[in-house]
């Protein structure tokens, strides 16, 4: 099974409980470190490890975070134990974080550009944007000279490429007749 | 030297770019989470459909087939080696698209469409989905004229109609291939189009197929359709359906064409194969759920459609013209086990069957058709009336032989009526003979037929009957070629022409052609 199918229960139930208890910031930031701590490699190989009991990974786990003061945490890190799912972590978070964005009707929007966007550039593609997903957004802007002009949007599965590479690419298909 | 090709004319290439639309496109992205054995497990892929094609890096495409919660089951059409974990995948928002066309005749083309016999690109502006939905009921029409495999025991027992699905069943090495192209090549004249789909077959026979076409002159009306044994299972899976819309091009223009499937036990294999891939629960002979479902669903597209259905599709331009697509699919029995999965499936589905045997075959007898199980659920109604009437007798001398057969050991205690029986039997299953790559035409048939119907044989040796049936034969198309015409083009028959025909058989048996000997 896919990490994302067993991360799902997991990171609905903690959004859920993080959204009734008012502690969505608190919880999003003690997840990202703690899927942090799950994505190193060391970690990853003590979770396989053959003679180590669920509990003692548990303890090595609170103790790189410097002891949960949140004790809701650490009994959420407890199931995770319990269960042994630890390297499903960073998927959790990821799942965490998309409830989030959607309660907060809120999406990132990654842009990359061939060169740096001017505020108003920024501002006018924001509000496209906004437009086009009916969601809040926030940009993510980077720079790629590479694409040559224009801009490539990423919002999740979601790919607006406008960029002149591709453009480029796709001439090249037409002429040669192999454009679908 | 470096050559331009005919896509590369100034104006072509002024006008594409006239054409070519220059607006950011919009798709959604996924992730390639694994890659194995040619099933490629995608993340992302929001909105992707259900048989999509899906863009690989590289150039190449896949077809979504799995569309699960949190990823999509794709499989590659092509090599998937160097795909790997990580690189980015595209919805293009479209089926499977082949091309199809008068172009394609003469060609040896893979399950995409793409020429594999380095004869040069096909140059056609017409392509069509893979996948289409078979004609409905309004739009049908029923099965009236004949497809001639130009072989005698097919033609006279088990007539094939024009829209007809009839199942080629037998053991390997019975000469099941062998019927579907002595059937290719008796269309030479016929206007039939022909399209045959290999799959998994070895590149040899598919090559020495191509070569015997090409040898008898029936490739210039052939489309053949290469999924060989060493393409990847999803080209396997994809071939039949690509064939069938190549054929269907020629249907809905108020054409005839055939379709062979050669063989759907492994097409079925194919499919298995990328199921269990797919992690879909196993069934019957570990065969996916839906395997039913993927046979019927190719065979429904076969069919026989009214002038209203060709018009509606060509718009007007084309009125007042039937079209058809007739399928011979093919399947290998295992020891001549039909209760098996697929046999079962396929015989269900089609309109009836060709039953070849190993026995029949080992005794010489070819082509290897058992009389007694083959059956055609519609061509009765298609068979030209000069066949119909001198066929008559052959199925049931046939059936009264193979009762008697037993006794004919102890001859000399036989009544005479059994024993005539016997003789006539001896002599149809002798005349029902006939070698590999030599169909006969309607005319020629129907001499067979009445000399052997009407006890024309009755005195000459069975030994002597190959001799006897190619003298004929000769005879006629030497010295009556005007009537053998006539019979050729009409069709008809009459108590004028029986006796014309039986005139003809009578001198024949006179002349010093056949005496000498």
């Amino acid at each position: 099974m896919e990490l994302v199918t067993l991360a799902r229960p997991y990171a609905k139930a903690a959004f859920e409980f993080a959204r009734e208890n008012d502690h969505l910031k608190e919880w999003s930031r003690a997840l990202l470190n703690a899927s942090l701590i799950a994505s190193d490699g060391d970690m990853q190989k003590l979770f396989n490890h053959p003679s180590l009991l669920p509990e003692q990974i548990l303890d090595v786990f609170l103790d790189v975070l410097k002891k949960s003061k949140d004790s809701k945490f650490s009994n959420f890190l407890r199931m995770l134990a319990e269960y042994q799912r630890f390297d499903a972590l960073p998927e959790i978070y990821k799942g965490f974080e998309a409830l989030h964005s959607e309660h907060q009707k809120l999406k990132w929007v990654d842009v990359t550009s061939a060169y740096e966007l001017t505020d108003s550039e920024k501002a006018e593609l924001t509000l496209a944007l906004e437009k086009r997903l009916k969601y809040k957004v926030e940009l993510n802007c980077q720079v790629d000279s590479s694409i040559l002009g224009g801009a490539i949007i990423r919002a999740g599965d979601l790919v607006i490429d406008g960029s002149g590479r591709a453009q480029l690419v796709r001439l090249t298909k037409f002429l040669e007749g192999t454009a679908l | 030297m470096m050559q331009l090709t005919s896509a590369e004319i100034s104006d072509v290439i002024k006008k594409r770019i006239q054409q070519f639309d220059l607006k950011a496109e919009s798709r959604t992205e996924g992730t390639i989470l694994s890659v194995e054995d040619g099933i490629v497990r995608i993340h992302g892929l929001g909105d992707v459909m259900q048989g999509e094609m899906i863009e690989f890096p590289g150039n190449r495409y896949g077809l979504a087939l799995n569309l699960e919660r949190d990823t999509v089951g794709a499989v590659v059409l092509g090599d998937y080696e160097d795909l790997t974990e990580g690189e980015k995948v595209r919805c293009t928002g479209r089926i499977l698209e082949v091309p199809v066309g008068e172009a394609l005749l003469g060609r040896v083309v893979d399950a995409m469409g793409n020429p594999v016999d380095e004869k040069g690109p096909i140059e056609t502006k017409f392509t069509s989905p893979v996948e289409k939905i078979a004609p409905g009921v309004i739009y049908r029409q029923s099965v009236s004229q004949p497809v001639h495999t130009g072989l005698k025991a097919i033609d006279s027992m088990v007539p094939v109609g024009r829209g007809q699905r009839e199942l080629i069943i037998g053991d390997r090495q019975t000469g099941k291939t062998a019927i579907a192209i002595d059937t290719i090549i008796n269309q030479r004249e016929s206007g039939v189009k022909c399209v045959y789909v290999a799959i998994g077959q070895k590149a040899s026979t598919i090559a020495a197929v191509t070569r015997k076409l090409e040898e008898f002159d029936a490739l210039k009306h052939t489309i053949i359709v290469d999924a060989s044994a060493a393409l990847p299972a999803s080209m396997q899976y994809l071939a039949p359906y690509a064939g069938c819309s190549m054929g269907e091009y020629f249907r809905d223009r108020g054409e005839d064409a055939l379709i062979i499937y050669d063989d759907l036990t492994k097409h079925a294999w194919a499919y298995r194969q990328i199921s269990l891939l797919l992690r879909r629960p196993p069934g019957r002979e570990a065969y996916p759920g839906d395997i039913f479902y993927l046979h019927s669903r190719l065979l429904e597209r076969a069919s026989r459609v009214g002038a209203h259905y060709i018009e509606e599709i060509t718009k007007g331009k084309i009125k007042g013209k039937t079209g058809s697509l007739t399928a011979l699919p093919i399947v290998e029995t295992q020891a001549g086990d039909v209760s098996a999965f697929i046999p079962t499936n396929v015989i269900s589905i089609t309109d009836g069957q060709i039953f070849l045997e190993t026995d029949l075959f080992h005794s010489g007898i070819r082509p290897a058709m058992s009389s007694g199980i083959s059956v055609s659920r519609v061509g009765g109604a298609a068979q030209t009336k000069l066949i119909k009437k001198l066929s008559g007798g052959v199925r049931l001398s046939l059936a009264q032989y193979r009762e008697l057969e037993a006794f004919a050991q102890f001859s000399s205690d036989l009544d005479d009526s059994t024993k005539k029986q016997l003789n006539r039997g001896e002599r149809m299953v002798e005349i029902m003979k006939q070698k590999q790559y030599a169909p006969l035409n309607v005319g020629l048939m129907a001499f067979s037929l009445l000399a052997a119907d009407r006890g024309y044989l009755d005195d000459v040796d069975v030994s002597e009957i190959p001799r006897f049936e190619k003298e004929l034969h000769a005879y006629v198309g030497l010295k009556h070629a005007d009537f053998l015409r006539s019979l050729n083009e009409k069709h008809d028959y009459n108590d004028t022409i029986e006796a014309e025909m039986k005139k003809i058989v009578e001198t024949f048996k006179g002349t010093s052609n056949w005496k000498q000997a």
